[in-house]
């Protein structure tokens, strides 16, 4: 479903993507983790464009992001994203944070995309607070509400970015929750995180980032039990203290 | 002090009704320039943030361009030097088929200097807005247009309230600046009493209370917009990014 | 004691040109604070030309200052303080009554015309210059007189008499249609003309003389039209002064009834080639009241 071929990507001088190359299938839950700076968040932006990169290419769906004939906007409307701070519009709802994108994007109906909302609210727990703003929500609710944004929009893949990071630790798990569910009914997911519990319970892979590198690509039990890397030895051990 | 106080000269004729239009003219200035301006203001704000290199730089000229250039100075430019520039039909016309033609260039002017303050005020408002809710939007596949539509200046104008009401306020002392070239608003209005009865204390006390009485309008009229936007959605602080 | 005061100053000028020093003590008012410091305060414009203006070398010169420095002159002998100083302020027109009520300058010298209504705030000497309101236009333009205004743009300085009587002027039925601008200022007013946005620029005829004479188009314009209205220019003093307003009378009509002022006419005139008009001759005939 998602092929990643070779991409190198650089801020000026600096390269922070390098020769990074994945292929990820359909209900595969992959896990990107790695130290901070290695380059998991980029990497993972550059898969629906917000970031770009300069050389490689990322194919989403069959359709190559890079490419002149290939319509960013479309193709961005079928992966979801969420992000470690949340990121929804401050000044509305949760109800509308949820159905602005397919209103105004795939041209659904009010009625329609209200009703899916309210399903996609209850299915991550939060049916009583549809009309309230981002503002008078917990750190896990807003993340709850995003995941259910995104959701909205029928992705064919979720990529996370560092989802529980910015939350409190009685938060997250309310929020894994939710993610477990969703990597249970079978959705394609990518997901950059440390939360190792997590990639035990569902994940398929895990890509282990170090320098802007594909440093290794394994099947999650083998990752966890026989790391190849020392650089992911050192990783896991300091993880696994905490 | 040997001055002699006529308080009643201001509701003598013809100098009440003098007064009367000056108010009226500076009221009708302002509010036309402000009908320009922020929509223009807007338009420049979003050019200078948004993706398009040519629209930064044709954004970062206009303000610098406008806001630079004293206020007095642009009025004897749009009055005097701007139809001798013009090819020479459209010049006779700025000049002698225009109607009201100091009002009507003094509006452009007033217009377009105000659009440069506001273009600034709204910039500064979506650039704290932030690049996440705007790489939330984008990443839901909503277009760079839909993306400021919906979500970056609705942001955008609930954090500059405080801001733009002063600038609302500014458009009605800065219309004064329009006496230069002959549009009788309430100072020239004022100075035209001071001229014909030497009443000057009591005819600047008028105009300074018209002006009191105007900032006062505004700030009820802020005010009421402001609660009608919290009724609507966070604000201020609420909205303040993370 | 006003009265008094009166009486002593009437009597001092009685003795004309020999009169012995006045007991400073009797003085009042305006006389009174112009002995005790020494100094007359003159508010002089910046660029009201030919009667009130800043030279090359930055002297404040013109018809109306030399008109003052004769009044100075009298005063010098009435506060019997010779060695008083003349100070002047170049003062805008809208803080010149400022000015004039917090005592910072005494007398006014420049183009200020009487009024009635502005006498409800200050006083007047007797005139010193009669003026006429008339045309500035292009020579080329084909107006020769008011009526070939008619449908035309007409510009006027703002806040001047000129400006009332142009207004009410097109009011009258055979002027519909006929529009008027205001200028904050002359040099606005020229340049519109200059640049066609207008047809004639009215204000007060010797204005509009001097105001020709300094245009880079001097020879494309005219000075055209009847005089269609006249104002006198005064000096500006305090109200409620009259032993002041007496000196300052007093040496007007001495200056007039001398003779002297028509040295002084021509030598402000002369150079812009105007001929003293009929009412400002009668103005000095009159003004010249006997002793």
């Amino acid at each position: 479903m998602i092929m990643i071929e070779a991409v190198d990507k650089w801020y000026g001088q600096l390269q922070v993507l390098s020769e990074c190359s994945a292929s990820i299938d359909q209900g595969e839950v992959v896990v990107v983790c790695g130290p901070s700076g290695s380059g998991k968040s980029t990497l993972i932006k550059c898969i629906n464009g917000l970031e770009e990169f300069q050389k490689g290419q990322i194919t989403v769906d069959r359709e190559p992001i890079k490419s002149a004939s290939t319509n960013i906007y479309k193709l961005r409307s079928k992966v979801g994203m969420v992000f470690q701070n949340f990121e929804l519009y401050p000044h509305l709802t949760s109800i509308e944070n949820i159905t602005l994108a397919p209103m105004k994007v795939l041209k659904r109906s009010r009625e329609e995309c209200v009703q899916r909302a309210r399903k996609l609210l209850q299915q991550v727990g939060l049916s009583a607070h549809g009309e309230k703003y981002p503002s008078q929500l917990s750190g896990g609710q807003q993340q709850r509400v995003a995941i259910a944004r995104s959701l909205a929009m029928d992705p064919i893949v979720m990529l996370f970015d560092e989802p529980t990071s910015a939350l409190d630790p009685e938060m997250i798990n309310e929020v894994l929750d939710v993610m477990v569910d969703l990597a249970k009914s079978g959705m394609t997911m990518v997901v950059v995180t440390h939360e190792m519990g997590f990639a035990q319970r569902v994940g398929s892979r895990v890509i282990f980032m170090d320098a802007g590198k594909i440093v290794e690509d394994r099947k999650c039990p083998d990752f966890f039990s026989n790391p190849n890397s020392d650089r992911a030895k050192a990783f896991l051990s300091k993880i696994v203290k905490h | 002090m040997n001055y002699h106080w006529h308080w009643s000269i201001l509701v003598e004729q013809p100098y009440l009704s003098w007064l009367a239009h000056g108010l009226a003219v500076t009221l009708t200035l302002s509010g036309l320039a402000w009908l320009i301006a922020l929509p223009l203001g807007t338009l420049i704000a979003v050019l200078r943030t948004g993706p398009w290199k040519i629209g930064r730089v044709i954004g970062a000229c206009y303000v610098r361009v406008f806001r630079n250039v004293p206020l007095i100075v642009q009025m004897f430019l749009w009055f005097f030097v701007f139809p001798e520039v013009v090819p020479k039909t459209f010049g006779f016309f700025l000049k002698r088929q225009l109607p009201f033609p100091e009002f009507t260039m003094g509006l452009l002017c007033l217009s377009f200097y105000s659009a440069s303050r506001l273009a600034e005020t709204i910039r500064s408002g979506l650039e704290t807005a932030g690049s996440g809710p705007k790489n939330a939007a984008l990443a839901s596949g909503l277009s760079y247009v839909k993306t400021y539509r919906f979500v970056l200046l609705p942001m955008a104008f609930r954090l500059v309230i405080p801001p733009l009401t002063s600038e609302f306020l500014a458009i009605f002392k800065n219309s004064s600046v329009a006496l230069a070239i002959g549009v009788l608003e309430i100072t020239a209005e004022s100075h035209q009493i001071e001229s014909f009865t030497f009443q000057g204390f009591e005819a600047f006390t008028a105009a300074t209370v018209l002006y009191a009485l105007i900032s006062l309008m505004c700030l009820i009229l802020a005010g009421l917009f402001k609660r009608y936007l919290s009724n609507a959605g966070g604000l201020g602080a609420e909205v303040a990014i993370k | 004691m006003r009265i008094i005061g009166l009486l002593i100053v009437v009597t001092c000028f009685s003795a004309g040109q020999f009169a012995r020093p006045c007991l400073a003590e009797d003085l009042t008012g305006t006389l009174k604070k112009i002995k005790d410091t020494g100094t007359v305060t003159l508010g002089t414009r910046e660029s009201s030309k030919p009667f009130s203006y800043l030279d090359q070398d930055n002297q404040t010169v013109g018809f109306s200052v030399d008109v003052c420095r004769k009044v100075v002159d009298k005063i010098k002998i009435v506060t019997a303080s010779p060695g008083l100083k003349i100070k002047y302020l170049t003062t805008a027109p809208s803080a010149r009554i400022p000015l004039l009520a917090n005592g910072t300058i005494d007398m006014e010298c420049s183009t200020t015309s009487m009024s009635l209504s502005r006498m409800r705030q200050v006083g007047f000497s007797s005139p010193f210059f009669v003026v006429g309101a008339r045309i500035l236009t292009k020579t080329d333009s084909g107006v020769k007189d008011w009526e070939d205004l008619k449908g035309k743009v007409i510009g006027v300085p703002q806040g001047t008499n000129g400006e009332k009587t142009v207004k009410s002027l097109v009011e009258t039925p055979p002027f519909k249609g006929t529009e008027v601008i205001t200028f904050p200022d002359h040099a606005a007013g020229v340049l519109a003309l200059e640049t066609d946005r207008i047809d004639g620029y009215v204000t007060d005829d010797v204005v509009l003389l001097s105001l020709r004479d300094d245009a880079r188009s001097k020879n494309q314009l005219a000075v055209v039209g009847r005089p269609l209205t006249f104002e006198t220019y005064a000096i500006v003093i305090r109200r409620d002064d009259p032993d002041f307003k007496l000196v300052v009378d007093t040496a007007l009509a001495e200056l007039y009834r001398s003779g002297e002022i028509h040295d002084i006419y021509k030598k402000w005139f002369g150079p812009l080639d105007v001929p003293m008009s009929e009412a400002n001759s009668y103005v000095y005939k009159i003004g010249g009241i006997v002793q």
